[in-house]
C-alpha cells in the first residue's frame, strides 16, 4: 500500500490529545520496590515478572504508522533471562517500514541500596539482512543477574497502514501491567478484535476534536495478568493469550470514503485479483498442456483431480515454507520444479481448472499459527494456503506439499479448525482429520526352545501410513521393522521383509516379514509365563502430568488393531489368563477393548486401541490420563503358563 | 549412547507421539538396500594460491541423480561465506537423461541469507543457497562455484565424498607458486598426490574413486567418517595480524599474541575473589570457587565478526556485561583464577569434531575452554557452561587433543576420558506395595560427572512445574502424589523424590506379578545392523546403581524370584538381583558402560548386552496370597 497523499490538505500532524494520559512508566524510573523484589508470591513458577509494558501506536493523517514499545522486566532466576534477547524484523524496502530508537538498560540493586546502571551500548545492537529483503535487528540486555530490572524501548514505524502490531497482554511469564494505546485521525478507520477470558482495567475509546481534525484515542489496559505456559499435546498458547489485534477498515479522502476491508466477501474478491494469488491461476499454455496431458482420457472429477494431485505432489518439491501467496507463478513453479506451499497448492487449483474441475485457492491458519477469528476477515490470520476441489456436493481440501501424503490429507500442522475457501463467494470448510489406522496381526507359535516364531503383516495408513514413509526413509528397513513397528523388543529377529506401495500414499503401507523373538518364554520359578501382546507394546503413558490447564489436542483420531495367533509349546496349560479388557474415555473419546482366549493350546488376542476425537478439554483430562495409565498396565499383561510337568504343587 | 537412546525411545511410541514435524522433506521410496539415489561422476576441485596469500577455490561438480531422495540431497547447494571469504561465482544446470540441457540457474534461484547457529547472537557468517530440481530420472545436475580465501589460516579442506553417495572420480588440483611450503594430510583416505612444477608453479593433483556409504545404526555421524584432506602453509596472515602454523607451539603463540593485555579485571573484582578465596590456601578448592563464581556470573552470548571469532573480548567487557563468548569468558575466567593466584590457561579445542593429528599443526578447533594445572593434577574447565560441575568439560570435549596456550607458546595435551565411575547415578529407593496393587516409592538420586551435568543443563532453564514435569518423565511411570526435591542438586547433586504408582503390580488370576525395578529400565534394543562396518557411538561412559526396597503388603508371600543376572563384556557390565530379607523385595541393578566408542565387530555384543539388559530390566517377582494354596 503506497502513501495517499492526504498530507496535501494538511501538514503532517502527529496525533497527540489533550486528552492524552502520561505513559504508565518513564524511562530509568524504577520503583524501589520492584527493584527490592526477590520473588513473585502469586507464581512460584514466575522466572522474570514483566513489570509493565506499554505500546502506543499512532496513526498520523498521513496514514503512516508510529509504533513505540518500552518493556520493564524484573529477573527472579536464569530461566527469564531469554526474554532479555530481543529480535525485531521488519521490511525496510521502498522504506515501508523501519525500526528506530533503540534503547536499553538495566538496573541492578547494590547491596548497599545504591543501583548500578548499565546501559545497552549501541554497538551491542546488531542488524542483519534477511533473504527476503527484510531486515533483523537484534540485541541482548547487559549485566543481567537474578534480581535485576532491565527495560528497553524502540520505536517501529510503517508506511504501510493496514496492519497494526497484534498486542499480547498476555506472556510466558506473569505481568503486572500491560497497556496498549492508538490513536488515529477519524479520517481513518479501523476495527479492533480482542481475545480475553479475563476483563481489562480499563478500556476507553475517545474522540478528539481539533481544527479540521478529529482523534480517535482507545486504550486498553490489562493488570495483574497471570503467566500462560505452554504444555504438551496443546496447538500453542497463542490460542489462548489475551490480546488485541487491528485492521484498517476504511479512509477518508475529501468526497468520498474508501472500504479497504469489510467483509469475507471483498476480501475473496481482492484475493482473486491479487497478482500473488487468484490472477496467477488463469494459467498459461505450459501449465494448460500439462494438466491436459496429466488427466489424459480420464473423465470421472475424482480420478482427474487424483491424478493431477499425484502429478503435483511427486514432481514439485516443497522448500519448507508455509505461505499464502506465491513469488513465482504456476508456469515457473512447475519450471523450476520447486516452490513454497502457495505456490504449489496454487499450481494445483491451476492445472485442476484447466482439466475442467471447479477449483479455489483456500485458505488455513496451522496449529502453531493460531486459531481463526471468523469475525474478523484479516488475512493474516492465516499462513498456509492450500487447495480446493469441488467433488460431488463437498468441497476436498488438498495439499501436494508433501510427496508421502495421500489424496484429501493435510498436513497435520493444518489440522487446526476450518479452511476458508476463497471463491467468489466464500465458504468455510470443516477440517475433519482422517482416522490414522495401524493394523498389525502375527500368526505364530511358540518353540520348544520358547522363542516365538511367525509371521507378521502390518498395515498403516492415514497419517500413521506417512509417518511411516518417513521412517522407512530415515531408518532404514530394519530401523523401521525393528525399532518403529515392533518397539525394539528384546530377541527380536525379522527376515523376509517386504514392503508394498512404499511410493503410493493413497494405499495402505503394508509390511510383511518373518519374526523370530528369542525368549518369549520366560520361566518364573516354576511356571512360565508369555506377553500377551508380544510386540508393539504400549510403553508408559505419556501424560506422566497429574494437572492440565488447556486442552489436549491429538491433531487427529488414531486406531491400531493388533491381532494374534500363537500355537503354544505341546503340553502348555494356562495357570493364569487376564481377563478381558475393555475401558474407554468417555463422550466417544477412546476405546481400549482386548479379547484373549485359548482354545485348543493355541492364543487368540485381538487388542483395539483408539483415540477416536482429537480434542479433549482439560475437565476430560483425568479420564484421558486414567485410560492411557489403564492401556499401559493391559499392554504390560502375560498369561502364566505350566509347561513343565508340576513337581509339588501348592495350588488346591 | 544407551542412556540417550533409552530416554528418547520412551517417548517414541507410534500411538502417543503425537504429529509429526510440519517441515520434514525427506522422501520415500521402496526400500532396497542396493538402490541408490545418486552417483557423483566428478567432483573437481581446483586451489589456486597467489603471491599475496590468497587462495581460488574452484569447484565443479556432476550428479547423476537417481529417485527423489538425490534430488533432494543435490538439489539445494549451500556455500558459506564470511569476512574472509567472497562467494565469486556460482552456477549451475540440469540436464536429462538424453543429456540435453534443460535448465540453467538463474539469480532468482539463489538465495543469501545470515547462518547463525541458534546459540549466536550475531555473527558475520551468511550462506547462498542455490537449487535446481528436476522431476524424470535419472537426470544430472552441475554445480560450478568460485570462493576467494583472503587468509590461509583456515585453508578449504577437501571433502573428495561429501555424502554417503558413491563418487566416480574425485580430484584436488592444487597449484602455488613454486617454493611455497606447503603441507598435507589425508584422513581416512590414502590416495598420493602427482607433483609437477612449470612456470614456476607447482601442481599438485590427486584424484581417487570412492564406493557407497550406508548409514548404520549407531555409527559416526559422516564428518567424523568422510575422507578429506587438509592442507596447510607455514605462515598466514589474517586480519593484519601474522602467525605460523609451522608447529603447534608456533600457532598457540599467535593466539597468546591476539589475547595479550586483556586481563586485566577491575579492582573491585579482583578484591572479591580475593575475599572469596581467602579462608584457603587449596588451589583446587579456590580453583573449584572462581569456577562457581564464574558460572553464576555469566551467561554464555556469542558475538563473532572478522577477528572477533580469535580475539577475545577484554576481561573489563566480560565483567561489566556479564557475558561473552567462549574466548570471552576463558579469558574472564583466567583473570579470575589469577586473582585467586591459582594459573590457568586457554585450551583450544575442535568441539565435537574429528580428533585432530598431531603430526600436522592447522587450524582445527572451533572452542576454547580452561586449562588449569593443579599441584595435586590438572583441572579443565567449561567456562560457557553455567551448570557443569568442576571438571566435568561435556562429551564433546573429552578424550582429543587440545592446543594449551601459554605465554608466548603452546603445546597440545589431551582432555581426559571421565572414567565412567566418575558419571554415576546412585539411586536409592524404598517402595511399598499396597494391597490394589499401587506402589508408593520414595527415592534418592545422587549424580556425578556428565550424568550431574546432563541433568543440571536441563533442569537450569526450567521453572518449578517444568523441572517437576522434567523429573517426571525421566522417572517415566504415571505417577500420583509427585513430590520431588532439587534443594540439593546444585551444590550435592542429589535429587529426592517420592511418588505412587496406581496399578504397578498386575493381578493375574490368584497371582501377582511385580517389576522389582522401579525406575530405571532400558526397553528397546537397537537394529541388527549387518556386514558392520562403522564404529559404535556410545555416550559417555557412566554407572548406574539402583538399590529398591519394595515392602509387600500383609498376607502376600513371594511365590518365584526371578533368577540373578550378570553380563560382563569388555566394554560394559551388568548385574541385577533380587533377593528377600525379611520379607521385603531387595533389588539390586548395576549397569556400567566403560566406553564411548566400539570398533565395528563389537556392534553385535553391544546389542546383544542391550538386549540382556532389555529383558533382564522386565524381570517380575510372583506374588501369591498366603493360604491360597
Amino acid at each position: 500500500m503506497k502513501r495517499w497523499g492526504l498530507g496535501g490538505l494538511l501538514a503532517l500532524v502527529w496525533a497527540t490529545s489533550a486528552l492524552a494520559q502520561p505513559a504508565p512508566i518513564r524511562w530509568g524510573e524504577v520503583p524501589p520496590d520492584h527493584l527490592a523484589m526477590t520473588e513473585f508470591p502469586g507464581d512460584p513458577d514466575a522466572q522474570a515478572v514483566i513489570l509493565a509494558d506499554y505500546g502506543k501506536v499512532e496513526v498520523t493523517t498521513d496514514a503512516d504508522v508510529s509504533f513505540e514499545r518500552h518493556r520493564r522486566i524484573k529477573l527472579l532466576s536464569p530461566g527469564g533471562y531469554s526474554l532479555a534477547t530481543v529480535s525485531l524484523v521488519y521490511d525496510p524496502r521502498n522504506r515501508v517500514q523501519a525500526v528506530a530508537e533503540i534503547r536499553g538498560q538495566t538496573h541492578i540493586r547494590q547491596p548497599d541500596g545504591s543501583v548500578r546502571r548499565v546501559a545497552l551500548e549501541r554497538n551491542s545492537i546488531f542488524t542483519e539482512n534477511l533473504q527476503d529483503g527484510r531486515r533483523r535487528v537484534t540485541f541482548t540486555l547487559p549485566a543481567l543477574e537474578p534480581g535485576a530490572v532491565f527495560e528497553y524501548s524502540y520505536r517501529f514505524s510503517s508506511t504501510d497502514p493496514i496492519f497494526l502490531p497484534d498486542w499480547y497482554f498476555q506472556d510466558s511469564e506473569p505481568v503486572l501491567w500491560s497497556e496498549f494505546r492508538v490513536e488515529h485521525p477519524g479520517t481513518i478507520g479501523y476495527a479492533f478484535v480482542t481475545r480475553s477470558t479475563r476483563p481489562f482495567a480499563l478500556r476507553t475509546d475517545e474522540t478528539a476534536r481539533r481544527p479540521g481534525l478529529e482523534l480517535r484515542l482507545r486504550r486498553w489496559v490489562a493488570e495483574n495478568v497471570p503467566a500462560l505456559r505452554e504444555e504438551p499435546f496443546m496447538t500453542t498458547s497463542e490460542d489462548y493469550l489475551q490480546m488485541v489485534k487491528g485492521q484498517l477498515v476504511e479512509f477518508a479522502t475529501p468526497g468520498r470514503v474508501v472500504r479497504v476491508l469489510k467483509t469475507w466477501e471483498e476480501l475473496a474478491s481482492v484475493l482473486a485479483e491479487h497478482a500473488s494469488f487468484g490472477r496467477l491461476l488463469n494459467a498459461p499454455r505450459a501449465v494448460r498442456r500439462q494438466a491436459e496431458e496429466v488427466a489424459g482420457q480420464l473423465t470421472e472429477p475424482e480420478e482427474k483431480a487424483r491424478a493431477v494431485y499425484d502429478y503435483v505432489r511427486t514432481r514439485v518439491v516443497w522448500d519448507g515454507r508455509l505461505e499464502i501467496l506465491a513469488d513465482n507463478t504456476p508456469a515457473r513453479v512447475l519450471e523450476v520444479r520447486r516452490g513454497n506451499a502457495a505456490e504449489i497448492n496454487l499450481l494445483l487449483v491451476a492445472m485442476l481448472r484447466q482439466v475442467g474441475l471447479d477449483a479455489e485457492g483456500a485458505l488455513v491458519s496451522t496449529r502453531d499459527h493460531g486459531s481463526v477469528i471468523e469475525q474478523f476477515p484479516i488475512i493474516t490470520q492465516f499462513n498456509l494456503a492450500v487447495a480446493a476441489v469441488r467433488l460431488g456436493d463437498s468441497w476436498v481440501l488438498l495439499d501436494a506439499t508433501d510427496p508421502n501424503r495421500p489424496f484429501g490429507l493435510l498436513p497435520s500442522a493444518a489440522l487446526n479448525g476450518r479452511a476458508w475457501v476463497a471463491a467468489r463467494r466464500p465458504q468455510w470448510v470443516n477440517i475433519t482429520p482422517a482416522m490414522s489406522t495401524h493394523n498389525l496381526h502375527l500368526d505364530g507359535e511358540v518353540t520348544a526352545d520358547g522363542a516365538l516364531v511367525g509371521t507378521l503383516r502390518s498395515e498403516r495408513a492415514g497419517y500413521s501410513g506417512v509417518d511411516a514413509r518417513y521412517e522407512l526413509v530415515e531408518y532404514g528397513v530394519e530401523g523401521y521393522v525393528g525399532l518403529h513397528l515392533l518397539g525394539g523388543a528384546a530377541g527380536l529377529d525379522v527376515s523376509d521383509v517386504a514392503i508394498e506401495h512404499a511410493d503410493y500414499p493413497s494405499q495402505p503401507l503394508v509390511t510383511t516379514a518373518n519374526v523370530r523373538l528369542d525368549g518369549y518364554l520366560q520361566s518364573i520359578g516354576d511356571l512360565e509365563m508369555i506377553h500377551v501382546k508380544p510386540l508393539m507394546r504400549e510403553g508408559e503413558s505419556p501424560f506422566t502430568r497429574t494437572t492440565r490447564t488447556f486442552p489436549v489436542d491429538f491433531a487427529y483420531p488414531r486406531v491400531e488393531e493388533f491381532s494374534a495367533e500363537i500355537r503354544l509349546p505341546a503340553g502348555a496349560v494356562v495357570a493364569e489368563l487376564p481377563p478381558y479388557a475393555f475401558f474407554v474415555v468417555p463422550n466417544r473419546g477412546g476405546v481400549y477393548e482386548r479379547k484373549l482366549e485359548v482354545r485348543d493350546g493355541v492364543m487368540y488376542v485381538t487388542v483395539k486401541r483408539a483415540v477416536l476425537r482429537a480434542r479433549f478439554e482439560p475437565t476430560e483430562y483425568g479420564a484421558v490420563r486414567d485410560f492411557f495409565d489403564r492401556v499401559a498396565a493391559a499392554e504390560r499383561d502375560v498369561i502364566v503358563l505350566r509347561t513343565a510337568p508340576p513337581a509339588i504343587t501348592t495350588d488346591p | 549412547m544407551a542412556r540417550s537412546l533409552r530416554k528418547a525411545l520412551l517417548v517414541m511410541g507410534l500411538w502417543a507421539a503425537g504429529v509429526p514435524p510440519a517441515v520434514a522433506q525427506t522422501h520415500a521410496r521402496p526400500h532396497d538396500e542396493r538402490s541408490q539415489d545418486a552417483v557423483v561422476t566428478s567432483d573437481v576441485t581446483r586451489l589456486t594460491l597467489d603471491r599475496r596469500g590468497r587462495v581460488v577455490e574452484q569447484v565443479r561438480q556432476e550428479v547423476e541423480v537417481l529417485t527423489p531422495v538425490g534430488r533432494e540431497r543435490y538439489g539445494t547447494l549451500v556455500i558459506g561465506y564470511d569476512s574472509f571469504r567472497r562467494v565469486r561465482r556460482l552456477e549451475g544446470a540440469v540436464r536429462n537423461g538424453s543429456g540435453a540441457e534443460v535448465r540453467r540457474l538463474r539469480r532468482r534461484d539463489i538465495e543469501d541469507h545470515p547462518a547463525s547457529a541458534a546459540y549466536s547472537l550475531y555473527d558475520d557468517y551468511r550462506v547462498r543457497v542455490a537449487s535446481l530440481h528436476h522431476d524424470t530420472y535419472p537426470y544430472t545436475v552441475v554445480w560450478e562455484y568460485e570462493v576467494e580465501h583472503d587468509e590461509l589460516l583456515n585453508w578449504p579442506t577437501w571433502h573428495p565424498q561429501l555424502g554417503e553417495d558413491p563418487v566416480r572420480l574425485a580430484v584436488l588440483r592444487v597449484e602455488a607458486p613454486a617454493g611455497t611450503p606447503l603441507r598435507w594430510l589425508g584422513e581416512r583416505m590414502d590416495l598420493e598426490p602427482t607433483v609437477s612444477e612449470a612456470g614456476g608453479v607447482r601442481t599438485l593433483e590427486w584424484s581417487g574413486a570412492f564406493p557407497i556409504r550406508r548409514h548404520e545404526p549407531h555409527g559416526p555421524a559422516w564428518i567424523h567418517q568422510a575422507p578429506r584432506l587438509h592442507l596447510a602453509t607455514q605462515t598466514f596472515s589474517i586480519a593484519g595480524t601474522s602467525g605460523s602454523m609451522a608447529s603447534w607451539e608456533a600457532l598457540a603463540a599467535w593466539y597468546a599474541g591476539l589475547s595479550a593485555g586483556r586481563d586485566a579485571l577491575p579492582p573491585a573484582a579482583s578484591a572479591e575473589v580475593a575475599a572469596l578465596v581467602a579462608d584457603t590456601d587449596d588451589p583446587r578448592e579456590r580453583a573449584r570457587r572462581v569456577y562457581r563464581l564464574l558460572q553464576q556470573r555469566t551467561r554464555y552470548v556469542s558475538v563473532q565478526l572478522g577477528l572477533g571469532g580469535w580475539q577475545p573480548f577484554p576481561a573489563t567487557y566480560v565483567h561489566d556485561r556479564r557475558y561473552g563468548d567462549c574466548k570471552a569468558l576463558v579469558n574472564y575466567g583466567q583473570a579470575l583464577l589469577a586473582a585467586a593466584g591459582v594459573p590457568s590457561y586457554p585450551a583450544l579445542i575442535g568441539n565435537g569434531l574429528p580428533d585432530l593429528d598431531p603430526a600436522f599443526p592447522r587450524n582445527a578447533f572451533n572452542h576454547v575452554i580452561l586449562y588449569v594445572p593443579l599441584p595435586d593434577g590438572e583441572v579443565w574447565l567449561e567456562s560457557t557452561s553455567q551448570t557443569a560441575p568442576f571438571g566435568s568439560i561435556g562429551a564433546g570435549n573429552e578424550d582429543r587433543w587440545a592446543l594449551v596456550v601459554t605465554p608466548g607458546g603452546g603445546r597440545l595435551l589431551r582432555t581426559p576420558l571421565l572414567p565412567a565411575k566418575s558419571s554415576p547415578q546412585f539411586r536409592t529407593a524404598h517402595a511399598e506395595l499396597a494391597t490394589d496393587g499401587s506402589l508408593r516409592v520414595s527415592e534418592t538420586v545422587q549424580l556425578g560427572g556428565n550424568q550431574l551435568h546432563e541433568v543440571r543443563g536441563a533442569l537450569s532453564q526450567r521453572n518449578a512445574s517444568d523441572r517437576e514435569g522434567w523429573w517426571r518423565d525421566r522417572v517415566g511411570l504415571a505417577a500420583d502424589r509427585f513430590e520431588v526435591d532439587f534443594s540439593a542438586l546444585d551444590e550435592e547433586g542429589r535429587v529426592s523424590a517420592s511418588y505412587t504408582v496406581p496399578r504397578y503390580a498386575a493381578a493375574v488370576g490368584r497371582r501377582i506379578l511385580v517389576h522389582p525395578n522401579v525406575a530405571e529400565r532400558w526397553t528397546r534394543v537397537p537394529p541388527a545392523s549387518p556386514n558392520r562396518t562403522q564404529p559404535v557411538e556410545l555416550s559417555y561412559p557412566f554407572h548406574d546403581t539402583d538399590m529398591v526396597r519394595i515392602t509387600l503388603p500383609e498376607g502376600l508371600r513371594v511365590e518365584a524370584l526371578p533368577d540373578p543376572v550378570m553380563v560382563e563384556t569388555p566394554f560394559a557390565r551388568y548385574e541385577a538381583l533380587v533377593e528377600v530379607e525379611d520379607g521385603v523385595l531387595v533389588y539390586t541393578r548395576e549397569v556400567e558402560i566403560h566406553q564411548r566408542t566400539l570398533p565395528a565387530e563389537a556392534y553385535d555384543a553391544y546389542r546383544q548386552f542391550v538386549e540382556a539388559v532389555v529383558r533382564a530390566d522386565d524381570v517380575r517377582v510372583m506374588l501369591a496370597r498366603h493360604g491360597g494354596g
